[in-house]
């Protein structure tokens, strides 16, 4: 494989608004029930003060993708640069692959009875653009990266938050940037 | 496939360009307009999910009938059908009590759009009728900021990116101005500081350097206290003299009146942290402070308005590129006004304050019955001579809370006849005789501003009205149409026209000039910022009676208020009500009750500290009641933490209309001091 693309998420920036979510929702024009993307808030309790901070995240693109390894229709492929493709025209509908992804991201659609989940918008990033998620984020919390070494090196890029799975499952292809707390005055 | 430029009408600070595009006459997507310099391409969720909501299966496509109130036995009837039932109750009421005051109208603005005004034109038209009137939430502090400046301006909001140290006072952009997040990262990335004064640890909160929890209501006496630290650290503007107005008078009451001591115990923020945060003010150039509307909903909120910005100019920071005190701007509403005066259809000269209550015209002043919008129900019962017989509900859903509900029950069955013109059924047309179906922004002509940026812009239609709905101007012109085919003269609203040319009017003189533009219709090709200088004030001339940034405010004192900011001590809560209710925006709706599906959470969550729950025995998740001498309001449990234990949130996420569902509490509030209302709290 030649490289990885992924996401990486700045909570720092990003303020819960869900409009990767419905970007996401309006370009595969996808019912209200799967959720290739949601945004999730941190758990408060994993940090000292008070956070209000989210994250976002669809399928992670994984570089050892457990719903690809189980399979058993190989509807599951992954392409050169990385992105874990899912055809719904192979999927049986077994949800294995649902089970198997600790991130709970391939989703059953239960009017098709079958999977789906994020491509990575593979068809607009080989038109050079950036995925729909992306362009629609205002603060400009999520972007699409290529995951490698120097990105890992810079200072503040975490691989995993407070009450993820462990990456070492699947080595997911998302990167973060976590919560720096400020300094709070209060008096209570 | 084609393109068509709309404006997003929601009361958002935001105000967003959008382009939309269409398909063989359907509207297929819609997306931020990249032309834009404040929208930059990207739209909030709420627009995102406009083209759901365009073709809603939910979505009323034509005038419906009700035989019987709340057996939701709606029947299709014709326009023509319902435009008769409406025109032959307006006269037969008219001749019956030999005036229209019977007629009521209950709108409120969740849509922006100027067009929209028809319907008020329309009941103007008409004669005198009895209308509600809500105060906006922004008035108090409108008026500080008018008195202090001379008028209500703030410079654009991508000067803050140049601000070194930013003071989020009492607003959550990260919340309800997403697009000024962008900004403030920028000017964060450029190194500048960012401090968030709030009553609670919002989103914004999260991600500013520092969070400084504040005593609700007591804002004006924290910037009372900077300024004193400034005095006595020597960090004032030297210049003063020059372009202020009675400075020395406002430092004497600063250095007699204002006690540090005194100033830390009310607001609950640290001597120490006043020190430190006053002497980085007083040090950093350009320093902007941005307060938000949160601040001015208390019986005080125009003396705290006034305060923070005599703050700003004490330490020099007013007119400063980056700098100085934003708040809003009315500077680009001078609309002709003709929509909403058919006796004076070119009115030129009308208002700026668009959307204000001050905006009446003369006419309406002295003949309409204006009734509270907060009490609507109950005054309108009480209307005796003559009683109210037919109300018309626009844009709004007041019937949708059990608290006011028996109010309304009264009220309701004392009337003739019940219009409701909307998207979607509600709890207020479950009660209605006649339902009118509106068109979105995507089927009608209109004309937007901000109050926050300086881009105004036409809303063209897209697609052809879903059904057989209509504009509000259409609906106007089709009512007053019936009435003067049937009675010759009885309306003085026009009986049709051209949607377009009507709001081509609404740009008079006044505004292509601010616009920089020759022509009304050049305004056609596309939104156009007005030609106002980036930095409000930046040659500190101001517009008062002075020519000066007014400490010492005449107008004040005329106005019996005192003529410089002082501290007013907030409302306090008693034993039977000890916990102060707020009522802060959500991100996921804004309060425009004509874009919600109807299908939203009919639960209140009830926002407390965990330390209070455990007082009141209550855990996430239980059922519990608020209540006080005006209502009860049932809600679900929900602690965070970062509140203090005095106080409990509803956000205003489900609340549809911002005042009504809250209104039974907030009855007890002075004025519409929404952050005024105090509730007790029990388990259910
Ligand atoms: S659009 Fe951006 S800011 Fe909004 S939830 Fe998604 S990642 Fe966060
Ligand atoms: S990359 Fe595309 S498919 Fe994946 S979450 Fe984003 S918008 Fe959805
Ligand atoms: S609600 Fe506000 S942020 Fe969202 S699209 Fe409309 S104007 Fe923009």
């Amino acid at each position: 494989m030649s490289k990885q693309l992924g996401f990486l998420h700045n909570s720092e920036k990003c303020v819960g608004c869900r409009g990767c979510e419905i970007a996401c929702k309006n370009e595969y024009q996808i019912e209200a029930t799967p959720q290739w993307r949601k945004v999730f808030q941190l758990h408060e309790d994993d940090f000292s003060l008070p956070t209000r901070m989210f994250f976002s995240m669809a399928c992670n693109h994984c570089a050892h993708p457990e719903c690809l390894r189980v399979c058993p229709v190989k509807a599951y492929t992954k392409r050169e640069d990385g992105i874990v493709i899912h055809d719904p025209n192979r999927c049986i509908g077994c949800r294995l692959c649902t089970m198997a992804c600790p991130y709970d991201r391939p989703q059953i659609n239960p009017a098709k009875k079958k999977v789906e989940k994020c491509n990575l918008c593979y068809q607009r990033i080989d038109q050079g653009e950036k995925p729909a998620c992306v362009t629609a984020c205002i603060p400009g919390a999520l972007e699409l990266v290529e995951i490698n070494d120097s990105l890992d090196q810079k200072t503040g890029i975490l691989k995993t938050l407070p009450g993820l799975p462990s990456p070492k499952i699947t080595s997911p292809s998302i990167r973060f940037i976590g919560p720096k707390q400020g300094k709070q005055i209060r008096r209570d | 496939m084609e393109f068509h430029q709309n404006i997003c009408p929601r009361n958002c600070y935001d105000t967003c360009s959008i382009i939309s595009t269409t398909h063989n006459g359907v509207l297929i997507s819609v997306e931020g307009n990249p032309a834009h310099e404040y929208t930059l391409g990207k739209l909030c969720p709420k627009a995102l999910d406009d083209v759901k909501k365009v073709y809603s299966p939910q979505r009323i496509r034509y005038p419906m009938r009700q035989q019987v109130r709340y057996s939701g036995f709606w029947e299709r009837i014709s326009w023509d059908e319902a435009l008769t039932l409406i025109a032959e109750k307006i006269l037969n009421l008219e001749e019956t009590y030999g005036t229209t005051l019977p007629l009521a109208l209950n709108k409120y603005s969740g849509n922006f759009g100027i067009l929209h005004n028809a319907m008020e034109g329309l009941f103007t038209g008409i004669g005198a009728t009895t209308r509600a009137i809500g105060s906006p939430c922004w008035s108090a502090g409108v008026e500080a900021q008018t008195l202090d400046f001379g008028t209500f301006f703030c410079s654009d909001p991508l000067d803050m990116s140049k601000a070194k140290l930013i003071w989020l006072w009492g607003v959550n952009p990260a919340w309800t101005a997403v697009h000024q997040m962008p900004i403030i990262f920028d000017a964060i990335d450029h190194g500048a500081k960012v401090v968030c004064f709030d009553t609670h640890f919002s989103a914004t909160a999260a991600r500013a350097h520092r969070y400084v929890k504040v005593c609700p209501g007591t804002d004006g006496l924290l910037a009372l206290g900077f300024a004193k630290v400034l005095l006595e650290e020597g960090l004032i503007d030297p210049n003063l003299g020059s372009y202020t107005f009675g400075h020395e008078e406002f430092i004497h009451y600063i250095e007699t009146e204002i006690s540090l001591d005194h100033c830390s115990e009310i607001t609950g923020v640290p001597i120490s942290t006043i020190r430190n945060l006053a002497i980085e003010y007083g040090q950093t150039h350009p320093a902007c402070i941005w307060a938000g509307f949160g601040l001015q909903r208390y019986t005080n909120g125009g003396q705290t308005l006034r305060a923070i910005d005599a703050l700003g100019a004490l330490a020099g920071h007013l007119g400063e590129e980056g700098g100085g005190v934003q708040y809003a701007q009315f500077e680009t509403w001078r609309f002709s006004g003709a929509i909403q005066d058919p006796f004076h259809p070119i009115n030129s000269s009308s208002n700026a304050d668009q959307a204000s209550v001050d905006n009446l015209t003369l006419n309406q002043k002295q003949t309409d019955r204006l009734l509270n919008i907060n009490q609507f129900a109950e005054e309108a019962f009480n209307c005796t001579d003559p009683p109210v017989k037919m109300l018309w509900i626009s844009g709004r859903n007041p019937l949708s809370q059990d608290g006011n509900l028996q109010q309304w029950k009264k009220l309701i069955s004392q009337l003739d006849l019940i219009v409701v013109s909307d998207l979607f059924h509600s709890k207020s047309s479950e009660a209605a005789d006649l339902f009118l179906p509106i068109t979105t922004h995507y089927e009608h002509w209109d004309l937007n501003s901000s109050y926050w940026h300086y881009w105004v812009g036409v809303n063209e239609p897209a697609i052809p009205p879903v059904g057989e709905s209509r504009s509000d101007l259409q609906i106007a012109w089709d009512v007053s149409s019936k009435l003067n085919k049937l009675k010759p003269g009885s309306c003085a609203f026009p009986i049709s026209g051209d949607e377009k040319e009507t709001l081509l009017r609404e740009l008079g003189p006044p505004m292509l000039d601010i616009l920089g533009i020759k022509k009304a219709e050049d305004l056609l090709n596309g939104p156009v910022r007005a030609k106002y200088p980036r930095t409000a004030w930046e040659n500190r001339t101001f517009a008062t009676p002075s020519r000066r940034y007014e400490f010492f405010s005449s107008r004040a004192s005329d106005a019996h208020l005192s003529p410089l900011p002082i501290f007013i001590p907030p409302l306090n809560s008693s034993i039977d009500a000890p916990l102060r209710l707020l009522t802060p925006h959500h991100h996921s709706t804004i309060n425009s009750q004509v874009y919600a599906t109807g299908t939203a959470n009919p639960d209140y969550v009830l926002h407390l500290a965990p330390e209070l729950a455990q007082r009141y025995d209550l855990a996430v998740g239980d059922r519990a009641q608020i209540w006080n001498e005006s209502g009860l309001l049932e809600v679900v449990i929900q602690p965070i933490l970062g509140i203090s234990n005095d106080v409990v949130i509803v956000f205003q996420e489900q609340v549809e209309g911002p005042l009504t569902d809250m209104g039974q509490l907030t009855l007890g509030a002075r004025g519409f001091a929404l952050n005024e209302t105090f509730v007790n709290l029990r388990k259910l």
